[in-house]
């Protein structure tokens, strides 16, 4: 059912788990909950999350997402302190590094790999857009990674490279203002299916997807036809519907020219005594 | 009567004169060597195939979808007539696409549904009579007939002589489209493809160059023409019909012109292709809900028809023309509009398919209403 694509999204009960996953917001909204909540439940069922954060310092992301409620499975990368590499800080990360690099030491153990970028408009900032498209497709076609979640503020990077980043991801989620807050959902199945909704949602407190529900675009579709009827209706005294019944009996109704057809073309003829049989063609003087 | 599309059976006495290569075979109104491109219905619109050193310009549904079965019936010809192969794709791994080629089959995988043959017409009877759009255009079609739900087997793409082209991690990503050129070319030379050296050839280099243009190749899909920075994909072009022309060779490229924020773009490409065909996906579209397209899966604009050894292009049949994916084959077709059967006689008379004209000679001087 349509309803529910987001919170399968997000509760990770979408099957194969999308590889790439698009999260964008603008500057009226906030996609910051969806993200938590998405991360949450990628959490308790025991993935290994890699968190890299931009734009907020660590110890506001820690508030939501707690190191000790799930120990040894979130590992935060700071990329907030010192994105150029100007304090020289051992713990920091360096925004002008590819993601490839700042990811890629890490052992896991048996558990799938998360990564997620928070934000990605900063990494544009400081890199070649195009090294990092390349980046981010090779880690959705690395095997051992489970997902790669891309947290982007669309107002804030060019549109081509949302455009590609769009076409990259196996699921889009757009949120638009609104209450309950809108969003757009595109899912590109491996199959080829694409599934695509708009749909409501509100987050609680404890970061639970609530009352979730699809909603038809603002454009309505044409019912004028019913309207007509109505109008027409009114008007006449005749009666302008059939019944069922009416319509059967009236499709039994054998038609002149169906029975014609069903006779198969057939030309009955009985000789009469006065027939006269001519060998010649009676129309040869005709000019065809 | 012959049907639509068919010629007679005439034949020149004495030896023919064309080269026997597998899969392959002269045109009956240009005598260009053509091959088949998988789908004979697409043969049957580039007028019997596609030539023998041209390039084939596909443009991507938004969603990769259709386009990736266009390229796959391409290939998978290729691998029945012994063809070289060459694959090539960033977005997604090469072997992706040559491991899951449909599997050939014997027969053409029919699917008209028996109950619409019994089903007599009731008003429109003059017109039950008539024979349905010809699924087969033409009887004397060359490619091979195969199923979309079966893959072909594995040893026989172990055989064929297909080679993926990957980037070369090493080198810059700036120059992978030089890369490409440079493996083509020399795979061109191993293979002893090209018409300089003039020795007699046995057979034909299919190349299909999945997604080029893609973010992956580069970012020039993003740029406006006023950057001056398309160099790069245009020149990509002008070499590999360079490249085409010099030897025995058929190519089929998709590329994603739904990306390209401008369209200049991709007429840049289509005046370099010979044939450009367009595939609009109904998926994700409110075409999807239209009645007019219930029946079909997207609209086929034919986009460029290449002249050959002529002034103007083969003139089609039709200007409106679909495609259609059944369960077990893809095919092309003309457009036909449903019956309207809503209660309200009058019809939207909005042509949903195309605001412009189509490709006519006389363009818009054409008056309507001809008198008699």
């Amino acid at each position: 059912m349509s309803t529910v694509i987001l919170r399968k999204i997000l509760c990770n009960s979408e099957s194969p788990t999308p590889k790439l996953l698009l999260l964008t917001d603008s500057s009226d909204v906030s996609g910051r909950g969806v993200l938590y909540t998405l991360l949450k439940s990628h959490l308790s069922i025991g993935n290994y999350v890699q968190y890299l954060t931009t734009s907020n310092p660590l110890h506001v992301v820690k508030t939501f997402l707690n190191d000790e409620e799930f120990p040894g499975k979130i590992k935060f990368y700071d990329g907030f302190s010192d994105p150029c590499g100007w304090d020289s800080k051992d713990s920091c990360v360096h925004l002008n590094k590819s993601i490839n690099e700042i990811f890629s030491s890490c052992d896991t153990g048996q558990a799938k790999r998360i990564f997620v970028i928070d934000k990605v408009d900063d990494i544009v900032n400081h890199q070649d857009t195009h090294n990092l498209i390349h980046d981010l497709h090779r880690f959705s076609a690395d095997d051992t990674v489970e997902q790669v979640v891309v947290y982007c503020g669309r107002d804030c990077v060019p549109e081509s490279f949302i455009i590609s980043l769009n076409h990259l991801s196996s699921a889009v989620i757009h949120l638009y203002k609104g209450n309950p807050t809108r969003c757009k959902v595109i899912l590109k199945k491996p199959s080829g299916k694409i599934v695509k909704t708009y749909e409501e949602f509100t987050l609680s407190p404890e970061l639970k997807v609530q009352e979730t529900r699809a909603v038809q675009l603002e454009k309505e579709p044409r019912g004028e036809s019913t309207d007509e009827d109505a109008v027409l209706a009114a008007q006449t005294t005749f009666n302008l519907t059939l019944t069922e019944e009416q319509r059967k009996s009236k499709n039994k109704l054998l038609l002149p020219h169906t029975r014609v057809q069903s006779s198969g073309g057939q030309i009955l003829y009985t000789p009469d005594d006065e027939d006269d049989w001519d060998e010649e063609d009676p129309d040869d003087d005709l000019n065809i | 009567m012959t049907s639509v599309g068919s010629v007679s059976s005439f034949q020149k006495k004495g030896k023919s004169k064309s080269i026997s290569i597998p899969g392959t075979r002269p045109s009956i109104h240009n005598s260009q060597l053509l091959t088949s491109t998988g789908i004979p219905s697409l043969d049957y619109l580039l007028g019997g195939g596609l030539p023998v050193g041209s390039i084939l310009l596909v443009e991507e549904d938004r969603y990769d979808v259709y386009s990736k079965l266009f390229l796959k019936y391409f290939l998978a010809e290729g691998v029945m007539n012994k063809h070289m192969l060459t694959v090539a794709s960033l977005d997604i791994s090469p072997q992706s696409i040559t491991e899951t080629l449909p599997a050939p089959v014997d027969v053409e995988p029919n699917e008209t549904s028996e109950s619409f043959a019994n089903n007599p017409m009731t008003i429109a009877w003059r017109y039950q009579n008539q024979k349905s759009q010809p699924t087969s255009f033409g009887s004397n079609r060359f490619s091979h007939n195969y199923d979309l739900t079966k893959v072909m087997a594995r040893e026989q793409t172990f055989e064929a002589n297909i080679e993926s082209w990957r980037i070369n991690s090493n080198e810059s990503l700036r120059n992978s489209y030089w890369q490409l050129l440079e493996a083509i070319k020399k795979r061109i030379e191993t293979g002893n493809m090209s018409t300089l050296d003039g020795s007699p050839k046995t057979n034909v280099l299919r190349l299909g160059l999945h997604s080029i243009g893609s973010p992956l190749w580069g970012l020039e899909y993003g740029f406006y023409e006023k950057d001056h920075k398309w160099k790069n994909l245009t020149t990509f072009f002008y070499v590999l019909r360079a490249l085409v022309r010099t030897c025995y060779s058929v190519c089929l490229v998709t590329v994603p012109s739904h990306l390209f924020v401008d369209p200049a773009l991709i007429l840049r490409l289509q005046s370099m292709a010979d044939f450009v065909v367009r595939l609009e996906s109904f998926q994700g579209s409110d075409k999807e809900t239209n009645p007019v397209f219930k029946d079909y899966h997207g609209l086929f604009h034919v986009v460029k028809l290449a002249a050959i050894n002529s002034l103007v292009p083969p003139l089609l049949d039709s200007v409106d023309w679909v495609f259609k994916l059944r369960r077990h084959k893809l095919t092309v077709e003309k457009l036909h509009l449903p019956p309207d059967l809503s209660d309200t006689v009058s019809r939207n008379q909005e042509d949903p398919v195309r605001s412009k004209t189509g490709p006519t000679c006389m363009g818009d001087k054409l008056p309507k209403h001809l008198d008699f």
